[in-house]
């Protein structure tokens, strides 16, 4: 069929006569719906808030956005996606800095407003330094679900505390632990893999609190697997979330 | 990529509103066009077009830019979309433990990209013969009936009618692979 013919096709007022033929699909798709819906038409500014939300912290934004899976890092290996929201693709791998960070703009701010917030800026800071906060300072990075949980993710933070290392996992989108079964967080290092802690998931999502007591220079993999209750103590090798430990 | 998309979507990982509204004014209909030929629900398939673009955002400052933008919001928008579905219909359980893997290329998502080139190529038409096309394909309104609707003389329609066919065909030869005349 030729370019002509196509165009005759797609105009002919003939009913489709099934989609075997080339260019029907096309011609039932100019009846569908589907390709003349239009788009919310506040949906530019709905974006646009989300993005300003986003700029300043990876949760405040719907979290069935966070539930999607991450865009895939280059090779590691374990195929799972590793790329954190918001990564900046500097080669770092998921070592990234929190998302947007870089993308915070003061364009279109008033003067006034601009002032009023470098103000605040200073005097949070400033509080900080005086209290001797030191929350801050904790490293900070994302987990990606793999195949087995693709909606799954993750933001850590890591804490070197005197009786060990403490991680904690804000997780969203990780389904619930099946009757039978639970997550088991595991850091992986040439030295093999230490279990820091396990968990169920059945409160839905929210934040999981690990001690490692290995040092996670040593051991800068961080993996949670599903395992069977019941089942033989150890690794089964079924990742649902993945990253690599800043410490 | 040509050197204006490197520039918007450079712009547009930097959070700029312009380049944020431009974004959303080129890829919201085609994304919502795959979102709807995959879901069937409008109030699903708004909530894919913010995920998508959002997402864009996200990785933009990852996007190659010697690849060509579309494609890239495309994958984003179906992967999307498939997430959304499997949120809606999936089991309790982890994958690993499902016997029957969730299967999520249902035959809704199998012409995914044509409705995008399609939706992307109607688009393209100007107004006037876009209304027409619209108004013979989806309204199923014959060339009389258009004229009526529109108020324009019958040979007008015609005329719009056969320039928007050629203009479609044009922009939509690669899907269906057509020959050189």
């Amino acid at each position: 069929m030729n370019e002509d013919e196509f165009a005759e096709l797609l105009e002919s007022g003939a009913p489709p006569q099934g989609r075997s033929r080339p260019g029907e699909e096309v011609r039932a798709l100019l009846a569908d719906e589907s390709v003349w819906v239009e788009p919310d038409p506040a949906g530019a500014d709905t974006l646009l808030r989300a993005i300003r939300r986003a700029s300043v912290s990876p949760w405040e934004v719907a979290d069935d956005d966070l539930a999607a899976p991450l865009p895939p890092a280059s090779g590691n290996g374990h195929g799972p996606v590793l790329t954190p929201v918001g990564a900046t693709g500097s080669g770092r791998g998921a070592h990234a800095a929190r998302p947007g960070a870089r993308r915070r703009r003061p364009s279109r701010v008033p003067l006034l407003a601009a002032a009023a917030a470098l103000a605040l800026i200073v005097g949070v800071l400033a509080a900080l330094v005086v209290l001797g906060g030191d929350d801050h300072h904790a490293p900070e990075f994302a987990l990606g679900g793999t195949d087995l949980a693709p909606g799954a993710t993750a933001w850590a933070t890591v804490e070197h505390q005197s009786a060990g290392v403490s991680i904690k996992l804000d997780v969203r989108g990780l389904a619930p632990a099946a009757p039978g079964t639970y997550y088991e967080a595991w850091v992986e290092g040439r030295e093999g893999k230490v279990s820091i802690g396990t968990f169920h998931m059945r409160g839905g999502d929210g934040w999981i609190y690990l001690w490692s007591g290995v040092d996670p220079a040593e051991y800068p993999t961080l993996n949670v697997t599903i395992e069977r209750e019941g089942g033989a103590l150890g690794w089964s090798g079924q990742i649902v979330l993945h990253g690599q430990i800043v410490a | 990529m040509c050197p204006e998309d490197a520039d918007l979507v450079a712009r547009f990982a930097a959070g700029d509103d312009l380049a944020v509204k431009a974004m959303y004014e080129r890829f919201a209909r085609p994304v919502l066009t795959v979102a709807m030929s995959a879901l069937g629900r409008r109030d699903l398939a708004d909530e894919v077009v913010q995920m998508t673009m959002l997402k864009v955002w996200r990785s933009a400052g990852t996007f190659d830019p010697t690849r060509d933008l579309a494609p890239w919001v495309y994958s984003i928008a179906r992967r999307t979309a498939i997430d959304v579905h499997r949120r809606e219909t999936r089991a309790p359980v982890p994958k690993v433990f499902v016997e029957d893997d969730l299967t999520v290329d249902a035959p809704s998502f199998s012409r995914t990209w044509e409705a995008w080139e399609v939706r992307t190529a109607i688009e393209k038409l100007p107004t006037d013969e876009r209304d027409v096309v619209r108004l013979a394909h989806l309204a199923g309104l014959s060339h009389r009936e258009i004229a009526d609707r529109l108020g324009v003389p019958i040979g007008t329609v015609k005329s719009r009618s056969a320039r928007a066919h050629r203009r479609l065909a044009s922009l939509l030869g690669h899907v269906v692979r057509v020959t050189e005349p």
